[in-house]
């Protein structure tokens, strides 16, 4: 018999507080079908970057939904969260995963297309990446993290000197 | 003393001396003196007005002798003008004499000799001898009196009219003040018209331009050389879109017409938001990390001026630090209070410009080469006095400490929520 699928935000947020374990936010996660609209309470868009608004936090997990414009872009960064979920829900993002080099600089480890309805969700804990939309259209994500983040470092992708600031050129 | 038929000896009866009474002689003597010596002019007229009795001093003061005046009438004292109604006024008396001074509220003169005129005060007696009527004046000249009096008179009228001047002259500056405010007004609401309107107004082709050059970029795909100018274009905008921006704000804070418009926000991810815009202005190399301290995160505030505070702090930490050195944004929350410290390694402040950083369009004598209005800081501290927040810093080369700390709840604020709707 397969899981009872999850298909509102309150009852996401409701499993999610019924669990203490981090390592079972993936599972309730692989049960998610809330229909976008119920996110769109949470949809803010700016211009100028891209958004992040929080759901829900306690001290075991922060829920956000993240949104961005086309051409929209998170620096290439870290946090302190041990481990992330990226849930597509509008649109398309595009994950870089990078390494830092022993001779500076940082190297693209993997680029991962994600996009809503596909096998799409995504586990990169406390790896070195950024997400894009790509465009054309605005794109969501659900990010769930486990534990809220309070430290966030930005790399330098001209330098790869880690954490460091600026983004680069379009690509 | 002269006097027609011998002298009053029944005065004499009257003077008594410290230990008793004079001896008639004596008496006599002290009478004499008395009349010859005062300083004021006596005279003694009979019933006619003819001139009995005259003392030196009163043949002095009209330019008579000293008997020069004996048998001449009373009215001769007198100017020309005045003698006919003197000799009215002379007939009442005689009338119905009592002991007063004489032309009470008006002004009396005399005729001396020579023609001259002048002020004086008479006080009038009256005794009767052997059956005859005898009226006895006191003459006082008072020309000098009356002249100290005209002089006074005089000074109390400069001064008025000093005083009248003096006030026009206020009246006139003060006119001229409210003429120079009204025109000050009007042309510092003329500028906040032109301020208001070239920000706006440059504000729209700015944000086409931007579009613009966004999507050159993205036609550009991988062309390395457009992407260097596109970034260029797009660095070179925000710059001017940041100054017009400080330009608005400052208008609209100094027209009051900026209210705290409170939501409930979590200050990590606001900060985090904030950085991430702010990343494309770092130079190569600089870092700009974010830390949060503590569990508690939500805080009800401005988002629009908490994020125009940490956008201001953290921009100047960019331009005023060197490529490659570090910039951290930290923030707190304790005992009701947010705390925001944005740390950067760049030059630092001058110790002399230290008391001026915070004055409107002031400037830093070691930044003028580099680009900015002087006003973001001004900025920052009017948001945070309208928050109930505060700012200091500590700086030297090498290390500059901005910290801001206001309120974590804008006591009574209506709570506005942007974001979430209310959860389980």
């Amino acid at each position: 018999m397969s899981p009872k699928p999850i298909e509102s935000i309150n009852e996401l947020v409701r499993e999610l507080l019924r669990q203490r374990d981090p390592s079972a936010y993936g599972a309730i996660l692989e049960r998610y079908e809330v229909p976008t609209r119920d996110l769109e309470p949470y949809f803010r868009w700016n211009s100028r970057h891209y958004t992040r608004t929080c759901i829900h936090r306690n001290e075991y997990f922060e829920l956000l939904v993240i949104c961005y414009e086309p051409g929209q872009r998170t620096s290439i960064h870290d946090y302190d969260s041990q481990t992330a979920w990226i849930h597509p829900v509008m649109g398309e993002v595009v994950e870089e995963r990078y390494a830092p080099i022993s001779e500076g600089g940082l190297r693209l480890l993997q680029e991962k297309h994600l996009r809503p309805g596909a096998d799409d969700s995504l586990t990169n804990g406390n790896s070195i990446h950024r997400f894009i939309n790509p465009g054309p259209g605005r794109a969501v994500t659900l990010n769930l993290y486990a534990r809220p983040m309070s430290k966030w470092r930005v790399y330098d992708e001209r330098t790869g000197i880690v954490s460091v600031g600026p983004a680069g050129p379009p690509r | 003393m002269s006097a027609p038929g011998g002298h009053p000896t029944y005065l004499a009866g009257m003077l008594r001396s410290a230990d008793g009474l004079f001896a008639d002689s004596d008496a006599n003597r002290v009478c004499e003196l008395l009349f010859m010596t005062a300083a004021e002019g006596l005279v003694v007229v009979d019933a006619s007005g003819r001139i009995i009795m005259q003392n030196p001093s009163l043949g002095r003061m009209f330019g008579y002798g000293p008997e020069g005046l004996i048998g001449a009438s009373i009215e001769d004292l007198l100017p020309e003008a005045m003698r006919t109604r003197h000799h009215a006024h002379r007939e009442a008396y005689n009338r119905k004499p009592v002991q007063r001074a004489m032309g009470r509220g008006l002004e009396l003169k005399g005729r001396r000799q020579d023609g001259s005129v002048f002020p004086l005060e008479v006080s009038l007696n009256h005794f009767d001898v052997g059956g005859k009527r005898y009226v006895m004046a006191l003459v006082t000249d008072i020309t000098l009196r009356r002249m100290a009096e005209d002089q006074l008179v005089r000074a109390n009228q400069e001064l008025e009219d000093r005083v009248e001047q003096r006030t026009a002259e206020l009246r006139e500056a003060e006119g001229g003040l409210r003429r120079a405010l009204d025109k000050e007004r009007e042309l510092h609401a003329l500028k906040s018209r032109f301020v208001a309107m070239a920000s706006h107004e440059f504000r729209t082709p700015l944000s086409t331009i931007m579009g613009s050059v966004d999507l050159i970029g993205r036609y550009a795909g991988e062309d390395e050389r457009v992407g260097k100018h596109v970034k260029r274009i797009r660095g070179k905008v925000r710059e001017l879109t940041a100054m017009l921006n400080e330009f608005l704000s400052l208008e609209r804070i100094e027209q009051g017409i900026v209210q705290v418009q409170p939501a409930e926000i979590d200050i990590v991810h606001q900060c985090i938001e904030q950085i991430e815009e702010l990343r494309g202005l770092a130079k190569t190399g600089q870092s700009i990390d974010y830390d949060h301290a503590g569990d508690d995160r939500m805080v009800l505030t401005d988002p629009q001026m908490l994020g125009h505070i940490i956008t201001n702090l953290v921009s100047n930490a960019v331009k005023y630090s060197p490529e490659h050195t570090a910039i951290r944004l930290h923030s707190a929350i304790g005992e009701g209070r947010l705390r925001l410290t944005v740390t950067d390694h760049g030059m630092g402040i001058p110790a002399e410009d230290q008391q001026h950083l915070f004055d409107r369009f002031f400037r830093g004598s070691n930044v003028m080469t580099i680009q900015g209005t002087g006003l973001g800081l001004n900025i920052v501290k009017r948001y945070l006095d309208l928050m109930g927040g505060t700012i200091a810093f500590t700086s030297r080369p090498g290390e500059t400490i901005f910290s801001a700390e206001l309120p974590q709840r804008i006591a009574n604020a209506p709570v506005k929520n942007p974001d979430a709707p209310s959860l389980p």
